[in-house]
């Protein structure tokens, strides 16, 4: 896949035309940055994790370096380790599956003795059902752990997204509903104790430290824990865009809404299903004949991306963010339907 | 007069403009690249081409680094892994995250840096690696350890553009670490660690396990700081020149100045009995200081069962003892002289001699 910027007419996300809309006031939070003089795990990681504690309703949210992190530091917080097993879904992305195996443990599709949480996944799929994975975690008597890492603005029945169980993992990648211009992620969690424990795993497991303030004496540790610390200049960029997310994910409906209308009758298409929560962070059909339609829509300079899943032979993401214009959805659809209707075998 | 604090103030000011413009034409990049993308590779060029080793693969932070590097060498969950008593948390960290076994040796009373002699005594049939740092100014006896016949990964966080006869910081072990945080040597607006290494396998490890790896935003600021780093290291290796020479006479007042080892200055400490009362008496004339690593690792509640109440009195009486004093690129020589006459009136020696420059 050629990856000269020049080469695509719709990227599989491009958030330029947001991007310049946004400047003058990323400009003014990185301005603070550097004001502060610290530049990770400073006062503006503070101002963004009481800014997602507001917005999700989370009691505590802990600011870390990706959201694959966030979920790692969950595992750990609740106390899966070696040897012990985690729920997943069957259909799971390779990315959930690496970090329950980061942590030690054994991915599983059913409980067992030696489970020690169960694993939700909301990702491209509508919310899971979370009351039943609630009470198959509950009657196992281990925590459900969210991966919400796409879930970023989705509430079901007025809880967001990572907040059904015990903790949840968000991610500020770039091409999410709410977007870092690099890595950055969070725990959301109501429990006290599992916030404290990944405060702590952060950052090296070290106690009595206040993020943004220096200490003139190194900290001890109280565990063993890692460096995951979210940069400022990234906390900046993400307190800029927070105001904008609510826009920004009808945005996305607005663009998934077009694409189900046109591609819903196509024979070898299937649309994803609409629920009302869903935010859109990506838009996964099925198609039939993948490859090759991968292929037909690079010729036509659309980049698409094959979700990284467990098992994922007809799955395919087409290009939605809120920049996406009404011509450019135009093409992907046409391309698609040229595609399955024009004898294109 | 300023205050002289012990982390140096506003050291980034001067690349705020630029900064903000680099921010600007990442988010307008036509090509989206985040991360992982030109930049990042740029940078992982020059560092090779600066160490002169193979490949260097770039991370999301100096503890990453130095988690891939230990896991692509080959160390296993179970194995023992050789580390030393004081020092940062990660040394310990991340062999506990891999599985592995931190097995604690006590560092040299002179250099602060793992005793090879320890660290030898230490090794046992499942003793598979050995893991020193390099501290403040002093790199680890790296021939020494080379020479230990077990797998070798190099903790060089903080000493990126030290070497050691003849041969750059992070290329003595089988992978070698930096970190480019904000405070390091060659350090960065955020989170960043590189892992250096000659081996073509190590480096296909690292580059498969690493994630997202760093920011583009990271790596092209830390680009742009190569510009005036020799000029800075140069200056903080005169300060400390000057320190060690003002500061030699007070020996016989029991303070110790540490043997320079691999050319680099990146933390001037001092040892005395005297720590917490010199710390009291900088802080009244407005001069900061640290103490690094009061507690050594082994101590800590993370690490204990680890050590099963074995003692390290070299990394303890380092603990109790160090107190480490400003020494930035941006201190002007009245400025040195300042802390020199503190240090110097505070043992009750005469600095007339000292100020000179």
């Amino acid at each position: 896949m050629g990856d000269a910027a020049s080469s695509w007419r719709v990227r599989f996300f491009d958030g330029r035309d947001s991007f310049r809309a946004e400047w003058p006031g990323i400009a003014d939070q990185v301005n603070r940055v550097f004001d502060n003089d610290k530049f990770a795990h400073g006062k503006l990681t503070v101002e963004f994790e009481e800014a997602i504690r507001r917005y999700t309703g989370a009691r505590h949210a802990v600011g870390v370096n990706t959201g694959m992190d966030a979920l790692y530091l969950i595992l750990r917080a609740v106390g899966v380790g070696d040897g012990d097993e985690v729920v997943v879904p069957a259909y799971a992305p390779l990315s959930s599956v690496a970090v329950v195996r980061r942590a030690g443990a054994t991915p599983q599709t059913a409980v067992s003795p030696r489970t020690k949480a169960v694993l939700g996944v909301h990702v491209f799929a509508p919310v899971p059902d979370v009351v039943g994975l609630r009470r198959i975690a509950d009657e196992a008597g281990v925590p459900l752990v969210e991966d919400s890492t796409q879930a970023m603005g989705m509430r079901h029945n007025g809880v967001h997204a990572g907040l059904f169980g015990a903790a949840g993992a968000l991610s500020f990648a770039p091409g999410n509903t709410l977007g870092a211009l690099g890595d950055a992620g969070m725990v959301i969690t109501d429990n006290a104790e599992i916030a404290e424990r990944c405060m702590r795993l952060r950052h090296h497991g070290r106690t009595g430290e206040v993020p943004g303030h220096a200490s003139d004496v190194s900290s001890s540790s109280a565990m063993a824990g890692m460096n995951s610390k979210m940069d400022e200049i990234q906390a900046a960029v993400l307190l800029a865009r927070l105001g904008s997310l609510d826009t920004a994910i009808a945005r996305r409906r607005e663009v998934t809404a077009h694409y189900t209308k046109r591609l819903s009758g196509i024979a070898g298409v299937q649309v994803p299903f609409m629920p009302e929560d869903q935010v859109w962070s990506t838009f996964v059909m099925e198609a039939e004949r993948r490859d090759d339609l991968v292929d037909y829509l690079i010729r036509a300079g659309v980049q698409t991306v094959v979700p990284a899943l467990v098992n994922q032979e007809r799955l395919l993401a087409l290009p939605v963010y809120p920049d996406l214009k009404a011509d450019d959805i135009d093409h992907v659809c046409d391309t698609v339907a040229q595609f399955y209707e024009g004898g294109q075998a | 007069m300023r205050t002289l604090p012990f982390f140096p103030h506003a050291a980034f000011e001067q690349e705020r403009a630029a900064t903000l413009e680099m921010i600007h034409q990442v988010g307008l990049d036509p090509a989206q690249r985040f991360t992982l993308g030109p930049a990042v590779a740029e940078l992982e060029r020059v560092i090779s081409q600066e160490t002169g080793a193979g490949h260097a693969i770039a991370c999301a932070s100096g503890s990453g680094a130095l988690a891939l590097a230990v896991a692509a060498v080959g160390i296993r969950p179970g194995d023992e892994v050789v580390v030393p008593a004081f020092g940062c948390q990660p040394i310990a960290g991340m062999i506990v995250q891999r599985g592995a076994v931190p097995v604690f040796a006590d560092v040299d009373p002179r250099t602060l840096v793992l005793d090879p002699a320890a660290a030898e005594a230490a090794v046992t049939s499942r003793t598979v690696a050995v893991v020193p740092t390099h501290i403040f100014r002093t790199m680890a006896d790296m021939p020494r350890f080379r020479a230990m016949g077990l797998a070798l990964v190099e903790d060089a966080a903080v000493a990126y553009g030290a070497s050691l006869n003849g041969k750059a910081a992070g290329r003595w072990g089988d992978a070698g670490v930096f970190s480019h945080a904000q405070f390091k040597p060659l350090g960065g607006i955020g989170e960043g660690g590189i892992v250096v290494t000659d081996d073509n396998e190590i480096a296909l490890r690292c580059r498969e396990q690493r994630g997202d790896g760093m920011d583009e935003l990271t790596a092209r600021f830390l680009l742009r700081r190569r510009t005036g780093f020799t000029e800075r290291m140069r200056r903080k290796a005169e300060i400390s020149a000057r320190y060690n020479k003002a500061f030699a006479p007070l020996a016989k007042e029991g303070l110790v100045t540490l043997p320079p080892q691999g050319q680099f200055s990146h933390v001037y400490a001092l040892l005395t009995d005297r720590r917490d009362e010199l710390a009291r008496h900088l802080r009244d004339r407005g001069i900061g200081s640290h103490v690094y690593y009061p507690t050594p690792l082994p101590q800590q509640q993370a690490f204990a069962r680890f050590a099963g109440g074995a003692r390290f009195p070299n990394a303890e009486a380092v603990g109790r003892r160090n107190l480490a004093i400003p020494v930035w690129p941006g201190m002007d020589d009245a400025e040195v002289s300042r802390v020199i006459r503190a240090v110097t009136e505070f043992f009750g020696g005469r600095s007339s001699g000292d100020i000179s420059g």
